[in-house]
Parts: C-alpha cells; sequence; structure tokens
C-alpha cells in the first residue's frame, strides 16, 4: 500500500472493542466461577445426602471425590478459565454488537474486516471507503453503549442457585452436624474404609448387670430403626459354647409398654455374656454376673438363763432359730452367712429391729426375752443385696412356774404317836429351785383355831429342782392337850428373782394327839377283830375242807365216764370262789394288820422283838395259801373250764391235801396271833399301869402347889384317873382269859395279876383321895396321893415281872424244843449215814437191800416227826424260818426216794438220795444253830431293843452336833480369825462328833452280821471323821454341814429300818438309754392287701359323687373286686 | 445287685426320661426349703458313679403348683421349722403322689411337726408309719440292717424312717433323727466324717432306687 492510511480510527476502534471483549470474557469467568462453586457445592451435597444413606467403599468415594474433581477442573477450565484466556475475536464481539445495535449496520464488521485491506487490498477495495467505513463504525460505536451486548443475568442466577445451595449446605451442617462431620470425615479421609451405616441399631436392658442368684432375669431388646422380624440372642456361661435362641417380635397387641424382643431366663445360677444380632447388625456384648443372696447357713443361739434359775449358759448349734426360754433369758445369736456381709438386723413382729454386729461373714446379735414374739434376720451383702424370706423363728416365753409341794408322809390324818414326832416327807419340785421351805401349823383346842405359826425347814444347798425333804416335826414343845387337833400344811417358795418368789402350799392334814387308852382301845380292838375274822375263816375253811372231801371221794367213785352234772360243778365252783375269796380276805388282813403294827410301833405299845413276831404273822397270814394250794385252784379252775374228768380228779385231790396244810397253817396263824394278842395286852396293861402312876404323880404335885380352894377342881383329875383304874381292871380280865386259854402264865400267876388291883386297895386310895380333895383336905389328898401312885408303881412293876417272866418261860420252851430238835437231827444224821455206809457195802443189787428199806423208812419217820416239832415251833418263835422246814421237808422227800429205790434194790439210785438226805439234815441243823442263836439274842435284852436304843440315842445326839454347827455357822478357814469362844465350840462338837463316831463303831462291832437291818453304815465312821477333821482345822464350811446332815439322815435311815423292814430306799444310777434299738413292729398287713386298695379304690370312685341309687352298686362291685383279688 | 433298670413311670414327661434328676420341692411355710446346696449335685453324683441310673446332675427347683412338676417322678424336700401347703397344693400334691410321684422329706431338723400335720391334709386317711427294719428301702441297693443310719445328733435320738403308702406303693419317706439331706453336702459344710457322708448317699440311692422301681 502506497498511501499511508490514518489507522488511528481503526485503533480507537479495535481498542475499544478489545475492552468489551475483555469484560466479556470477565463475565464469563465470573459465571464460570459462580457455576464450579455451584457444582462443587451439588457434588457436596449429593456425597453427604449418599453418605447418609450408605457408606461407600473406598473405591466409590475416590471415584466420586474423582469424578467430582473432573467436573470441578474441567468447569473451571472451561467456564472460568477458558474465557479469559480464550477471548472472543473482535468480529465475533462486532457481530454480536452488529446484532444488538442495528444503527451499525454492518458497519463495525465491515470496518474490521476491510481494514485488513488497507495494506494488502486483493479485491482492491476502495481504500478511502475502507478508512470512511472505519471512520463511521468508529464514530457510531463511540456513541454507544457497547457494554449493553454482555448479558450479566447468568450471572445472577447462577449466583442465587449457588447461594441457595450453600445456604442449603449450611442449614444441613447445622441440623445434621454428625451426619455432616461424619461424611466430611469419611470424605475426608477417601482412602480409610468405614462401615457403612445400619438400618437400625439395638437397645439392650439391662446390659452389663450383676443380679442375685436364683431370681429370674430378662432381657430386653429393643430395636432402633427398621426393626426385623426376628432376633437371634446369644449367651454363653462363662467359658462355656454360646448358645443361640431366635426371638419373634412380638404382637402390636403385647407390645405396649414392652420391648420389642425379650428373653426370659429363671432363676439363673451362673454368670453369663450375650447379645442380639439381626441382619448381620449386631448388639454389643454384655455380661450378666450372677451374684449369690446373703443368706444364713448356720444359726447358733447361746442361752443365757437368768442368774437365779442357776442354768448353765447353753449353747444350740442345730441352726434352729426358735426360741423357747424363760422371761429375762438373753439370747445371743450367732448367723453364719455364705458371704461377707454388709448390714445386719434382727426384726421383731412388732417391726422393731435390732442391729447385729457384722464380723466378715458372721453376725452377731441379741435378744432378751421378755415376751413371746417371733423374729428374723436380714441380711445385706455389701452391695446390698438382701436375703430372701428369711424364716421367721418363735419366741416362746416360759413363764417361771409355781413350785409344786406336796406332803407324801404321812399323807393323811393321823394321830399322834408317843414320841410327839412326826416324820414329814415333803416333795417339792419347781423349774428352777426354791427359795424357802416352811411348815405352818394352828393349833386347835376345843374347837378354837390358835395363831398359825410356821417354821423354816432347813433345804439342802444344792441347787435342785425336785427333791423330798424328811423332816422330824417334834411336837413335844407344843402345849398340846390329848384330843388337841394340829392342823398343818407345807409352803414352799420359788427363787424367781425376776418377779419376786412364788409361793405353793400343800394339802393340809392334822395330827391328833389321842388319849393312850383311846390307842390301846383301838389297837386291842383291832386285833380282836383280826382274831375273829381269821376263826371265821378257819369255820368257814373246815366247812369247805368237808365239801372237798365229798366231792373228792365222789369223783373218785365215779369209774369209766364222769357224769359232772349242773350240782357238782356248782358246787365246785363254789369251792373256786371261795377260796379266791380266802385269799382276798387274807390280804385285806395282813393290809389291816400292817396298819395296826404301825400303830403299836408308833405309840410305843410293844417291844421291838415282840413287834417282829407280829411281823412274822402278818407274813404267815399272806403264806397261808400255799403254792401248792395256788396250783389247786389253778387246776381246778382249768379242769371246770374244760370238763376233763381225769384233770378234775386230780385237782380236787391235790385242794384235800392242800386244805388240810391251809387248816393247818390258819390254825398256826390264829395260835400265834393270840398268844400275840395276850401279849399285847399284858404290853398295854404295863403302859396304863405306868401312865396312871404318872398321871398320879402329876395330880399329886398339883396338889401341893395348890391352894386349899383350888383343891375340888383337882378332884375331876383324880375321878378320871379312877375310871382309867377301872379300864385298866377290864384289860386285866380279858388278859387273864387269854393267858389262862394260851396257858402264858401258871393260873395262880394269873389269878394274881388279875386280882392285883383290887388288893391293892390302890381304888380305895382314889376314892379317898377325891373325897378329901373335895373336902379341901390337903395333907391327906397328898398321903392319899402318895399311896396311889405308889401302888400304881408296884402294879406296873408287877406285870413287867410278869411279862418278863412269861417272855423267859417262852424263851426257855423255844430253846428246848429247839435243842431237842437238834438233838433228833443229829441222831437221824447219824443214823443216816449209817444206813449209807451199809448201803454201800452191799452188792448193788443185793436181796439185802430190802432189809435197809424198813430202817430208812424209820428215819424217815423220824424225820417226819422232826419236821412236825418245826412246825409246831415255828407256831410258837419267828426264828424258825420258811428255809429251816423247807430243808426239812427236802429231807424226809430224799429219805422217802431212799426207801423206795431200797425196796426195789436199786442201791445206786438209793445212795444218790441218801447223800442227799444227809446234806439236807445237816443245812437243817445249821440254820437251826443260827436259830437258836438268834432266840437267845433277842431274848437276852441286847437285842433288837438295845440297838435300837443305842441308834436313838446317836441319832439325839448327832441331831444336837449338827444344830450347834449350824448355829455356830460358818466359820475359819485361811486368813479367818475365830474367837475364843468359837474355838471353844468347835473343839466340843469334835469331841461329841468323835463320840458319835466311837458308838457307831461299837454298833457296828455289836451288830455287823445285821447290816441289812442296819442299813449301809460303813462309810458314815469315815464321813464323821472327815467332819471332826473339820472341825479340829477350826474351819466349818458348807460341806461340812452338808456331811453332818447325810450323816444323820443315814442314822436316821437306819433307826427307821430296824422299826420297819424294807423301808429304807435304796437309790439307782439311771441308766442311759442307748440309741440302737429294736425295729420298728412289721407294718400292718392291709397296708398292701387288696382288700385295702378295693377300699381306696371304692372311696375314690364314691368321691366322684354318683347318683344316690348307684353308690350301692358301686359298693357291691368293689366287695365283689375285693374278694376276687383275696382269692388271688 | 448287679443293674439297675431305670423304669420312668410313663405319667410323667418323656423330656426326662432319659435321664433322672431330683427336684427340690420349693414349698411355703417359712421353712428354708433351699437348705444344703451342694446336697443333690452330691447325691446325683454318687448315684451316677455307683448305679446304672441316667443321672442329669443338675438339681432342679419346683413348686407343687409348677406346670412341670409331673415331669419329675423324684422330689426331695429338706428344711428346718414351718411347712405349710395351700389347699390347692394339698389336691395338687396328692396327684402327684397318687399317680407315680414320690416325695423324700428330710427333716434337717424341726420338721417333723409340721410335715406330719401337712402330709394329713395331703393324705387324711393314711398316716405315716414307722417302717421296719427288715423294709426293702433299707436293703434294696446297700444294706442298712439297724435302718437308717444317724448321720446328725439332733435330740440324740434313734433315727426313724416314716412312710406313707397309696395302695400299697410308697409314696412318702419321711426321715427323722437321721438327716442323710446334710449328709449329702459336701464334707466342709458340715465337717461330716467320710463315713457319715458315704452312709447318707448310700441311703440316699436306697431310697431313690426304691422309689423308681416300685
Amino acid at each position: 500500500m502506497d498511501k499511508n492510511f490514518d489507522l488511528s480510527r481503526y485503533a480507537a476502534l479495535t481498542k475499544r472493542l478489545k475492552a468489551l471483549g475483555s469484560v466479556y470474557a470477565k463475565n464469563k469467568a465470573a459465571w464460570g466461577i459462580l457455576f464450579t462453586f455451584f457444582l462443587a457445592l451439588g457434588f457436596a451435597f449429593l456425597g453427604l445426602w449418599l453418605n447418609s444413606l450408605f457408606v461407600f467403599p473406598v473405591e466409590a468415594r475416590i471415584g466420586y471425590l474423582g469424578m467430582a474433581s473432573l467436573v470441578l477442573v474441567s468447569a473451571i477450565s472451561y467456564f472460568c478459565l477458558r474465557p479469559i484466556f480464550y477471548k472472543s475475536n473482535l468480529e465475533n464481539l462486532a457481530l454480536r454488537l452488529e446484532q444488538k445495535f442495528s444503527e451499525l449496520n454492518n458497519r463495525l464488521i465491515a470496518a474490521l474486516q476491510l481494514a485488513k485491506n488497507l495494506k494488502e487490498n486483493p479485491e482492491h477495495y476502495s481504500t478511502d471507503m475502507i478508512e470512511a467505513v472505519i471512520e463511521q463504525a468508529d464514530s457510531t460505536t463511540q456513541k454507544l453503549d457497547i457494554q449493553k451486548i454482555i448479558d450479566r443475568r447468568p450471572i445472577k442466577k447462577m449466583g442465587k442457585m449457588a447461594g441457595s445451595l450453600a445456604v442449603i449446605f449450611l442449614i444441613f451442617a447445622f441440623f445434621f452436624p454428625t451426619t455432616f462431620n461424619s461424611s466430611l470425615y469419611i470424605f475426608s479421609h477417601p482412602l480409610t474404609e468405614f462401615v457403612s451405616p445400619q438400618k437400625f441399631f439395638f437397645v439392650v436392658s439391662p446390659g452389663d448387670a450383676e443380679v442375685v442368684k436364683y431370681s429370674d432375669v430378662k432381657i430386653k431388646i429393643n430395636v432402633e430403626g427398621e426393626k426385623p422380624k426376628k432376633v437371634n440372642f446369644y449367651w454363653r456361661n462363662e467359658g462355656a459354647r454360646w448358645n443361640e435362641e431366635k426371638l419373634l417380635q412380638k404382637s402390636k397387641e403385647t407390645q405396649v409398654e414392652s420391648p420389642d424382643f425379650s428373653f426370659d431366663i429363671k432363676e439363673v445360677k451362673r454368670s453369663f455374656d450375650y447379645y442380639a444380632e439381626a441382619e448381620g447388625v449386631q448388639s454389643d456384648q454384655y455380661k450378666i454376673t450372677v451374684v449369690d443372696k446373703p443368706r444364713v447357713i448356720g444359726l447358733r443361739l447361746t442361752f443365757n438363763y437368768p442368774r437365779y434359775t442357776q442354768l448353765k449358759t447353753q449353747v444350740v448349734d442345730e441352726n434352729d432359730g426358735n426360741i423357747n426360754a424363760i422371761a429375762g433369758t438373753k439370747v445371743q445369736i450367732e448367723a453364719r452367712t455364705n458371704k461377707d456381709l454388709g448390714k445386719a438386723d434382727i426384726f421383731f413382729s412388732d417391726s422393731s429391729i435390732s442391729e447385729m454386729k457384722i464380723e466378715g461373714s458372721n453376725a452377731f446379735g441379741q435378744i432378751l426375752l421378755k415376751k413371746d414374739d417371733s423374729y428374723h434376720i436380714e441380711l445385706w451383702d455389701k452391695i446390698g443385696n438382701k436375703n430372701q424370706d428369711p424364716i421367721e423363728y418363735k419366741i416362746t416365753k416360759v413363764d417361771d412356774q409355781y413350785p409344786v409341794v406336796e406332803i407324801l408322809e404321812p399323807g393323811h390324818d393321823q394321830d399322834l404317836s408317843e414320841n410327839m414326832r412326826v416324820p414329814l416327807l415333803i416333795r417339792i419340785s419347781d423349774d428352777y429351785g426354791f427359795s424357802s421351805l416352811r411348815l405352818s401349823y394352828q393349833i386347835v383346842s376345843e374347837g378354837k383355831e390358835g395363831e398359825e405359826k410356821t417354821i423354816r425347814i432347813d433345804l439342802p444347798n444344792n441347787n435342785r429342782t425336785a427333791m423330798d425333804v424328811e423332816y422330824l416335826w417334834n411336837l413335844s414343845n407344843l402345849p398340846l392337850l390329848p384330843g388337841d387337833l394340829v392342823r398343818y400344811k407345807a409352803i414352799v417358795y420359788d427363787n424367781d428373782t425376776f418377779r419376786g418368789p412364788k409361793k405353793a402350799e400343800s394339802k393340809t392334814y392334822s395330827v391328833r394327839l389321842p388319849s393312850l387308852d383311846e390307842i390301846i382301845a383301838e389297837v386291842e380292838s383291832e386285833q380282836e377283830g383280826q382274831v375273829e375274822d381269821l376263826e371265821t375263816l378257819l369255820r368257814g375253811q373246815r366247812d369247805l375242807k368237808k365239801k372237798i372231801e365229798d366231792i373228792s371221794r365222789e369223783l373218785d367213785r365215779a369209774t369209766g365216764h364222769l357224769d359232772l352234772d349242773w350240782q357238782k360243778r356248782q358246787q365246785m365252783e363254789e369251792i373256786l370262789e371261795k377260796q379266791q375269796k380266802l385269799a382276798s380276805d387274807l390280804k385285806d388282813l395282813a393290809q389291816r394288820m400292817d396298819e395296826n403294827i404301825e400303830k403299836i410301833e408308833e405309840n410305843k405299845l410293844a417291844a421291838l422283838d415282840m413287834l417282829e413276831k407280829l411281823w412274822e404273822i402278818r407274813e404267815l397270814m399272806q403264806e397261808i395259801i400255799t403254792p401248792e394250794m395256788k396250783e389247786a385252784l389253778r387246776k381246778l379252775a382249768e379242769a371246770l373250764k374244760n370238763l376233763d374228768p381225769e384233770l378234775l380228779k386230780q385237782a380236787a385231790e391235790q385242794m384235800k391235801l392242800s386244805q388240810e396244810e391251809l387248816l393247818k397253817r390258819l390254825d398256826r396263824t390264829i395260835a400265834l396271833l393270840k398268844r400275840m394278842q395276850a401279849e399285847q395286852k399284858l404290853e398295854d396293861l404295863i403302859k396304863m399301869a405306868e401312865r396312871m402312876a404318872e398321871s398320879q404323880d402329876e395330880i399329886n404335885q398339883n396338889v401341893e402347889a395348890s391352894e386349899k380352894e383350888k383343891l375340888p377342881k383337882l378332884s375331876n383329875a383324880e375321878k378320871h384317873l379312877r375310871q382309867d383304874l377301872d379300864s385298866f381292871e377290864e384289860k386285866m380280865q380279858e388278859f387273864s382269859d387269854l393267858a389262862t386259854e394260851l396257858s402264858l402264865l401258871p393260873p395262880e400267876e394269873i389269878d394274881e395279876l388279875q386280882n392285883m388291883a383290887q388288893e391293892s386297895g390302890v381304888k380305895a386310895d382314889m376314892g379317898q383321895m377325891i373325897s378329901q380333895l373335895s373336902e379341901m383336905n390337903k395333907s391327906g389328898a397328898m398321903k392319899s396321893g402318895k399311896s396311889c401312885s405308889n401302888k400304881l408303881k408296884d402294879m406296873a412293876n408287877r406285870l413287867k415281872s410278869a411279862k418278863e417272866k412269861m417272855q423267859l418261860e417262852m424263851k426257855e420252851e423255844i430253846l428246848q424244843a429247839i435243842k431237842k430238835a437238834l438233838h433228833d437231827l443229829f441222831d437221824l444224821s447219824d443214823g443216816q449215814e449209817g444206813l449209807f455206809e451199809q448201803v454201800e457195802q452191799l452188792e448193788r443189787v443185793d436181796m439185802g437191800l430190802r432189809s435197809l428199806a424198813l430202817d430208812q423208812q424209820n428215819l424217815k419217820s423220824g424225820a417226819t416227826r422232826v419236821a412236825e416239832d418245826l412246825d409246831t415251833l415255828a407256831q410258837k418263835t419267828i426264828f424258825i424260818g420258811s428255809d429251816v422246814r423247807r430243808f426239812m421237808a427236802l429231807s424226809v422227800g430224799s429219805m422217802e426216794k431212799a426207801t423206795r429205790n431200797l425196796e426195789e434194790r436199786k442201791g445206786d439210785i438209793a445212795l444218790d438220795e441218801q447223800k442227799e438226805a444227809v446234806y439236807d439234815l445237816n443245812v437243817t441243823a445249821r440254820k437251826l444253830m443260827q436259830a437258836m442263836n438268834a432266840a437267845q439274842k433277842s431274848c437276852s435284852g441286847s437285842g433288837m431293843e438295845q440297838m435300837f436304843e443305842q441308834l436313838q440315842k446317836m441319832c439325839n445326839n448327832q441331831s444336837c452336833i449338827n444344830q450347834g454347827t449350824e448355829q455356830l455357822g460358818m466359820c475359819g478357814g485361811p486368813g479367818m480369825q475365830l474367837s475364843l469362844s468359837e474355838q471353844a465350840a468347835m473343839q466340843r462338837l469334835a469331841a461329841e462328833q468323835q463320840a458319835v463316831r466311837k458308838s457307831l463303831a461299837q454298833l457296828e462291832n455289836e451288830f455287823g452280821n445285821s447290816s441289812e437291818i442296819l442299813g449301809r453304815l460303813d462309810d458314815l465312821g469315815e464321813e464323821m471323821k472327815k467332819v471332826v477333821d473339820d472341825f479340829e482345822r477350826l474351819h466349818v464350811d458348807q460341806s461340812t454341814i452338808e456331811r453332818q446332815k447325810k450323816i444323820l439322815s443315814r442314822l436316821l435311815d437306819a433307826e427307821k429300818s430296824i422299826r420297819k423292814r424294807d423301808l429304807s430306799k435304796k437309790r439307782r444310777a439311771e441308766v442311759g438309754e442307748d440309741i440302737s434299738r429294736p425295729s420298728p413292729k412289721e407294718l400292718p398287713s392291709d397296708l398292701f392287701q387288696p382288700d385295702q386298695m378295693a377300699k381306696d379304690d371304692l372311696s375314690r370312685f364314691l368321691e366322684e359323687a354318683y347318683p344316690k341309687e348307684y353308690e350301692q352298686l358301686i359298693k357291691e362291685y368293689f366287695k365283689a373286686l375285693s374278694k376276687e383279688r383275696m382269692k388271688e | 445287685m448287679a443293674s439297675l433298670v431305670f423304669a420312668q413311670r410313663t405319667c410323667f414327661g418323656s423330656t426326662h426320661a432319659s435321664a433322672l434328676t431330683i427336684a427340690r420341692l420349693k414349698y411355703g411355710g417359712g421353712g428354708d426349703w433351699y437348705w444344703g446346696a451342694s446336697a443333690i449335685p452330691n447325691m446325683l453324683k454318687f448315684l451316677k458313679e455307683n448305679t446304672n441310673i441316667p443321672v442329669n446332675e443338675e438339681e432342679v427347683r419346683v413348686s407343687v403348683l409348677d406346670d412341670d412338676l409331673f415331669s419329675y417322678p423324684f422330689l426331695f424336700m429338706t428344711g428346718h421349722g414351718n411347712v405349710k401347703f395351700t389347699d390347692q397344693e394339698v389336691e395338687r400334691l396328692r396327684n402327684y403322689l397318687t399317680h407315680g410321684g414320690f416325695l423324700f422329706a428330710n427333716d434337717s431338723y424341726g420338721l417333723k411337726k409340721a410335715f406330719f400335720q401337712e402330709m394329713k391334709r395331703v393324705f387324711p386317711d393314711n398316716d405315716l408309719v414307722e417302717l421296719p427294719f427288715g423294709h426293702g428301702i433299707y436293703h434294696c441297693y446297700y444294706d442298712f440292717p439297724d435302718g437308717l443310719p444317724k448321720i446328725h445328733k439332733h435330740d440324740e435320738k434313734p433315727p426313724q424312717g416314716f412312710a406313707i403308702f397309696h395302695e400299697g406303693r410308697l409314696v412318702v419317706f419321711f426321715v427323722y433323727e437321721s438327716d442323710i439331706g446334710d449328709g449329702w453336702e459336701d464334707f466342709q459344710v458340715h465337717d461330716d466324717p467320710p463315713e457319715k457322708r458315704e452312709a447318707a448317699l448310700k441311703m440316699g440311692t436306697n431310697i431313690i432306687t426304691w422309689a423308681l422301681e416300685n
């Protein structure tokens, strides 16, 4: 181009267009940025949304992030960078301007295209034109707002869209931070593997928990999210395999307030792990730890009883918590439990609580027993578990019982005996012992009741709860007159210091002071009655004997068959009945005699040897019915029952023989009894005479002491005495009759005694004294009184002499008889031995044996006579005992057998029998010699009477020593200073005790053989020695007093044993029971019998309530069934 | 006895027919029915080792009114103190016992009075009778010629075994003054000498075998 063109206008134009292009590109880039931002938010939001639904795997996340990054990079490149770097060319801009501004009229595009031809103008356009076009385009564009072609609305739109998305995103992030963060986290860790989110998850209760052993556990499984239809429940005990249980979702009806799934485990015993699983979703694993509840495994109760009960502490370790004890008892409770405790309380029924002390697994508590109650122990372990169903134990308060007192002896109202003493045996019992025992008494004189007084009776200090207390009550100091009554009772107090001693009283008894005459009259009347009764029995037995003989004869006559008609049977039954009645009557008589002997004994109406005789007669009375008679009666009864003729014959024969013996014994008993009766009467007469003499002396003293004016009053006493004398004379008459009948004394002596009172003139003196007293003639009365007294004493002495003479004669007679029997026995023994030698020398079957049989028969006859003599002698003395007669009878029996064998020429057997006979004869002789010694002693004055007197004296002395010791009290011993008077008293008591000891030794030397009568006194000497030692050491304590009491008690026992046989009590140690035992009895057979089974069936069927009309049928059916079973 | 065949009564549940377990009876009244935790397992172990009886060594606890009472042919009852059954329990227990069930009651001390009273309600017409030493229960597996062994002292009385029979079958066996149940326990529980424990377990074997075979 040659021409220089003005290109300024073009440059301005292009510059303007380029500026426009720049703005256009920026506009585009801005949109691209917003768009890219929008895309980024979109990707992020999409990612979050998807992540909330499921967790992408790493690959997907990386893919997603990659894709998003690519898109964003592309978007940035294309929409942000490209508009900047690849701007639109000017022509495009020009075209857009042309489109926008029509007034440009293509000049702009033409200007841009033609401007290129200004340099190279191949088409050869006019340059001017070109310049003109450019100029026009420039000028036009200058006038136009060319930036209007830039549309800014897409930017705004995109801005709004991106802003909206950003706001949504922020809201999401705000409201779902977890999801947002989680997603952010997940996407920020693209290489980390994340678990995909669950559709649901489990809420399990109780989760990890501790439960009590044997409690029920309910596992509740709730599902958050989409609920699966079933859930698998897994559990396992420690160390064991997993167990599976399929749980189904509960129906809607049951879903109210209940978990979605549950599993019940009853009484869990062991700890276990568990979890739930469904559709691959698994709960956490939990653990149920089983803990044992505290419980009592052992109970030990220690009973501390109130002190007054003296009961030792008792430990009961039997796991029995029931308390049964006396009020005031403290019970220590020790509960052993299965685990360490946190707390333990005792709960009482009234809701009161006593806290227990805890030591590890043991709990200790205490209960003071005041009332009936109940309690249980509640335990809590260290984690607060409480024991289940604690046992309720009973508390039973045992009341201290009232004591019981009973007067065993005498145990009835009675007359006071001469010694004015009443031996009391008082039985007391209480559950825990006594504090005191008293005897309360009251004198009733002529109907007036006196003051009630008490005597304290010492109790042994041995804390016993039951004892028999012996107390010899001495009434001699009481102002008693004949006819007076003393009412008495025992009162015992227990030792209850908790509520105060309780007392109990025995039944009230009375003792009456009778006059001697009353007693004598009573005794005599009884004795006479006994004799009469025995004589009646004798008469009856004689009649019976005839009847027995008649029947026996009839039975003997009956040959072949025996026609036992009704009448005969009646007769025999009558015999049987009468004999049985006889036995009963004799028993009654013996009983009456017992009582009478006791009365005689108490009132000293007879000497001891006489009492012995009375006892002997009493025993004879019981022996009247011999064993043979008893056997005969038994046989007769049997024969009558069986109607056996042969047996009846034998029984009748035996009855006949026994009846003879019975009559003999009855005779003997009556004879002895009459003899005793006579002796008794004589004894009574002596007593009466002595008593009258004493009374006379008493009246005399009163006369002497009285003033004249008062003398008439004393005449009444003398009148009474004269009446007694009348009574004496009557009794003397009775005695005379009896003595004459029994030839006890020569007739002339009997006459003298009978007339003694009359001849002495005592009766006349008494009459005179009565007159003198009435006349107030004191000196005369005194003189007459003295005369009376002397005469009465003389009478008593004469009677005593008569008695002694009678006894002496009896003794002589008995001794002579025994000597004679002994002599006869020796002769028989010699004869038997001689015969024995002769038989021994002969050939065993020699004919000479028969001739010796005669000699043997003679010896037997002699022996029989001796036996009869001994029987007769036995009627007179008690010393010929049954053993003497038994051996004699054996001897006679052996001789009889020897005689028979000799007759039969059985030499060997005869020799044996002869040997036996000699042996029995010798034993009889030895026993007879013993009897003779005893008889001699009994009459010598140093017999039983002396022993009794000595013992009585010893008892009295011991009683005084005991009393003295008690008064002295317990004193002395180590460290204790005694006063001089106390020391002297002890020395005196030691000497007295020593004296009693010596007396005992002497008594034992004299009567050592009578130990069975004395009782066991053998160790008493030793006991006495210990007491003496205590005194000598100047130390007296409770043991000394107890020992003394024991000594006295034993001496009294010995005294009693003489007074009455078999009185001493022998105490035997109790034998403990062994735990082994015989088998219980066999079971009743009906337990297994079909009959029982049928009955059971029947009762079961009937329980089914069948109609009435069927019941009978059912019963019949089962009856038949039962029979069937029985047959099987 | 060479072998013992375990004959399960047909009226009892088949699920337990193959293995015996002793069901501890839970009773009311306050007595400690749960006394002696180791007793039943020890007894069952002894039974397993010394007899052919198939045994499930785990103790089962059952009340009279439980549905599965009839699943257990042998009930063991022990404790001290009081026992009380409701009328419903009395009726059910009677049904159980008269239909093949067996109740072994061990007086661990102080149970006798209440037990006798309650048994009188269960069997008004049948008394508890003391078994003679010759009864089979004392000889069926081990020989006890003198009856029950004396395990614990109690009141130092001789031991006694009382029974109730129904239709000739022994259905209730009550042990008094012996305490076999305590003898089954671990040795350290009561310090019982081995011979006492052995005697208790042997007597227990007799009771169980007698209950199952008769």
